[in-house]
């Protein structure tokens, strides 16, 4: 049967469907002319295209006015047109020029180094005073950048949540306590393994596979083959690979690397926006049901293909990381001066408050808060001198991981109107009478008894007034988020542990887990940055000065000055996930299937 | 000041260092070189690569270029070259035979070799030919081409059927080849009879 022209301009137009395509093909690979009249037919298509986009532009651009439409095309029409018709050379200049600074960029950055050497040789006894003038300040600063490069590095950004089969190899590089990453090269030799994101972000990695883990909200994927979800708290999230950067736009998709770099993005849900890494940097936004190719070998535009999302795993059905055992206070009773702890897995619990004052749970508290309303049902209000205490269960150590969360609202000056010491919100000190036994590590005396603390930055020499702070012995970490605003706000801080800690003694260390880098804060359900920092080596249970938590306040500090509300107390042993803690914040309604 | 001293202003502007004027002068140039890959290569993806190519090599050869002759030619017989270059290493990648008429088109591109000079203005000759076509034929084109009309819409707006559209499409892509070839054989004969 031959084929009739028709069939070649619904062929070369890309109108048939698959059935008829392929007979088609299956026609054109035995017939020679026909291979000559399919070439000629789309030679013309393809240069009638641009031919009519090109006499547009010059009719544009020669006389200032439109080309005209046919009489019955309404202007409207015309317009949307012809800006389709320029767009295209908008983006092909555009993906040119870009590339061209890149290029440039590129060839201002290198400097030889016999250049430098000798650069370096003729200037040197000119400097040598100047150098010697500012030695002392540049000494500290390179000191101070190095201990923040440092900190950087060893800051957990990731938790290995899920394995099933999992053999990682011996090309990672990622620092590792326990299932907590910090910053590098994640080799899965074989296996599936769940890699859970401070930012809440989920990624599935299919052995063999390399993963670089960047910060929470970004990795680099160097070869394998991983599925991404990303819960709304990680929207932003990006995957870079040689050849393709990928933004979420709130979604699940997958990616494959191959070793020479060319990558592929399948769009399970939601929505991406992909662009090349170099080349034709043009973003592209791909739905639901797409998926693109950045070939290496090239550098034009991402090229469609045929998607693949059905060959993506979506689970790892190995164990799922228990659920940590809590303390929970709601606040929501109606009468009576028992507040009660409505969490589970603690042996040794519940471990209820008291609204009276005296001698409470082992704890002397004067004065103790009101019930109010409070974020979600009741809650409580603090004025100065009222507090909270109540007995932790004895498997709570400092150095255990840990989550403590609740709800605040503070008046615009109430948090750190005083002094500069911040109010504490909550506070987990150490047992009664044993505070010389706590924590102390080596040359660090001054630290018996330090305590978890929670409140508001109120030393602007620390760091940015009003946002969450948490304190240990000397060390802090700071956000960046004022709280001072009369509003409800969600906040919590996560230590991840000292358990598995290998080196108690040096302090330096960036395997020793320190408040710096294995202290996390959320405010609204959102991982909060990091503002500032001081570093605090947390020594593990390996050494004699630890010892347990006891007990735990609400609303005091030094002077029991907390003023505001507090609503949902959440303390619980282990590091709640970041989608936890982002239900906890946005979908309320979630908590009890979660607590 | 005339088209050609307003380009060659841009081409002084850009080896100055100046990156905008190459934007103006890629807005100049594209459709047109688009045009040209199209009759050696018609695969819209690599189309739009080779184009994005032979910019960059331009940009990066302008010294090399002669100020005061023709950009657009010179576009065209960089862009000529990278053809030869894609179909070569297409041809060898057998992972870009999923796709069976982008196979067969680069294959019969191959084949093909070169069929006319890459000086030849084998896109304004096409113009021309487009010009001399009957005034309906003209009309269809300019739906379809200009306006990006489906054949179904085309169908409607002419009162045909649907085979009717494909069929004239098909026919005139075919007068509008012998038209091209007819010019190139007529140029390339004037090109080599002695004056």
């Amino acid at each position: 049967m031959s084929i009739n022209p028709e069939q070649v301009d619904a062929y070369i137009s890309g109108e048939l469907r698959d059935e008829s395509a392929k007979f088609i093909e299956g026609s054109i690979r035995r017939d020679e002319a026909l291979q000559d009249e399919i070439f000629l037919q789309a030679q013309i298509d393809q240069a009638l295209r641009w031919m009519y986009i090109a006499e547009d532009e010059s009719s544009t651009s020669t006389d200032g006015e439109q080309a005209a439409p046919s009489a019955q095309l309404d202007e409207f029409v015309a317009g949307v047109m012809a800006s389709v018709g320029t767009g295209d050379e908008r983006t092909l200049a555009r993906s040119v020029l870009t590339e061209l600074l890149e290029e440039q960029a590129r060839k201002r950055r290198p400097t030889p180094w016999w250049d430098l050497a000798k650069a370096a040789a003729v200037a040197a006894v000119a400097v040598l005073a100047t150098v010697l003038a500012l030695n002392s300040i540049e000494v500290r600063d390179e000191v101070a950048d190095a201990k923040r490069e440092a900190v950087e590095e060893a800051r957990v950004l990731a938790r290995i949540t899920q394995e099933r089969n999992a053999v990682w190899g011996r090309a990672s590089t990622v620092k590792r306590d326990g299932e907590w990453l910090s910053s590098g090269l994640l080799h899965l030799q074989t296996g599936l393994a769940e890699v859970t994101f401070d930012n809440g972000a989920r990624a599935i990695l299919e052995g063999p596979c390399f993963l670089d883990i960047q910060t929470p909200q970004r990795a680099f994927l160097r070869r394998g083959r991983m599925t991404v979800e990303v819960p709304p708290p990680a929207v932003g999230f990006v995957v870079n690979t040689p050849s393709m950067n990928v933004v979420d736009l709130g979604t699940r998709f997958g990616m494959i690397v191959d070793p020479d770099g060319t990558s592929e993005v399948h769009v399970m849900e939601g929505l991406v926006e992909a662009t090349r890494s170099e080349g034709r940097a043009v973003p592209l936004q791909l739905r639901e049901g797409l998926a693109v190719r950045a070939d290496r070998r090239t550098r034009s535009r991402l090229m469609p293909i045929d998607y693949s999302g059905d060959i993506f795993a979506l689970r790892v059905g190995g164990k799922a990381t228990a659920p940590p055992a809590t303390m929970v206070y709601r606040f929501d009773e109606a009468v009576g001066p028992i507040l009660e702890d409505s969490g589970s897995g603690f042996d040794d619990g519940p471990f209820e408050l008291s609204l009276e004052s005296g001698n409470n749970q082992g704890a002397l508290v004067e004065a103790t808060p009101r019930r109010s309303t409070g974020r979600i049902g009741s809650g409580l209000v603090f004025r100065r001198g009222e507090s909270l205490s109540t007995a932790m269960p004895a498997s709570l150590n400092t150095y255990t991981g840990h989550t403590m969360a609740c709800w605040i609202k503070l008046s615009p000056n109430g948090a750190t109107d005083v002094d500069g010491v911040a109010p504490t919100i909550l506070r987990l000190a150490p047992k009664s009478g044993s505070g010389e036994a706590l924590l102390p590590s080596a040359g660090n005396a001054e630290l018996a008894g330090a305590s978890w603390k929670i409140s508001c930055n109120a030393d602007a020499g620390d760091g940015s007034l009003g946002a969450l702070r948490v304190d240990f012995g000397e060390g802090f970490v700071i956000g960046t988020t004022d709280l001072r605003d009369g509003r409800w706000h969600h906040i919590a801080s996560r230590f991840v542990g000292a358990e598995g800690l290998v080196d108690p003694g040096d302090a330096d260390s960036t395997a020793t887990p320190d408040v710096a880098t294995h202290v996390r804060l959320f405010v609204d359900g959102d991982l909060e940055a990091t503002g500032a920092f001081r570093r605090q080596a947390i020594v593990g249970p390996g050494d004699s000065k630890n010892g347990e938590i006891e007990p735990v306040f609400l609303g005091i500090g030094s002077d029991a000055r907390f003023e505001g509300s507090i609503d949902e107390v959440i303390i619980s042993r282990g590091a709640l996930s970041p989608m936890m803690i982002y239900q906890l914040a946005r979908e309320p309604e979630r908590r009890a299937a979660n607590f | 000041m005339d088209a050609n001293d307003e380009e060659d202003r841009l081409i002084r502007d850009v080896r100055d260092g100046q990156l905008e004027a190459y934007e103006a002068l890629i807005h100049r140039h594209a459709a047109r070189l688009k045009a040209f890959i199209s009759m050696r290569l018609p695969v819209p993806h690599l189309v739009d690569e080779i184009a994005h190519e032979s910019f960059v090599f331009a940009y990066r050869h302008l010294k090399d270029f002669e100020i005061g002759t023709d950009f657009g030619k010179w576009l065209r017989a960089i862009a000529h070259n990278l053809v030869r270059k894609e179909v070569l290493r297409y041809s060898r990648s057998g992972k870009n035979q999923e796709k069976y008429l982008e196979h067969c088109l680069v294959e019969r591109s191959s084949a093909a070799g070169d069929a006319w000079r890459p000086e030849s203005p084998v896109v304004a000759f096409l113009e021309e030919c487009v010009h001399s076509l009957p005034e309906a034929q003209r009309e269809l084109l300019g739906e379809r081409y200009r306006w990006s009309r489906s054949t179904r819409e085309l169908a409607q707006k002419t009162g045909r059927s649907e085979a009717w559209v494909r069929t004239n499409l098909c026919r005139i892509r075919s007068a509008l080849r012998a038209c091209v070839e007819g010019k190139l054989d007529s140029a390339e004969e004037a090109r080599s009879t002695p004056s």
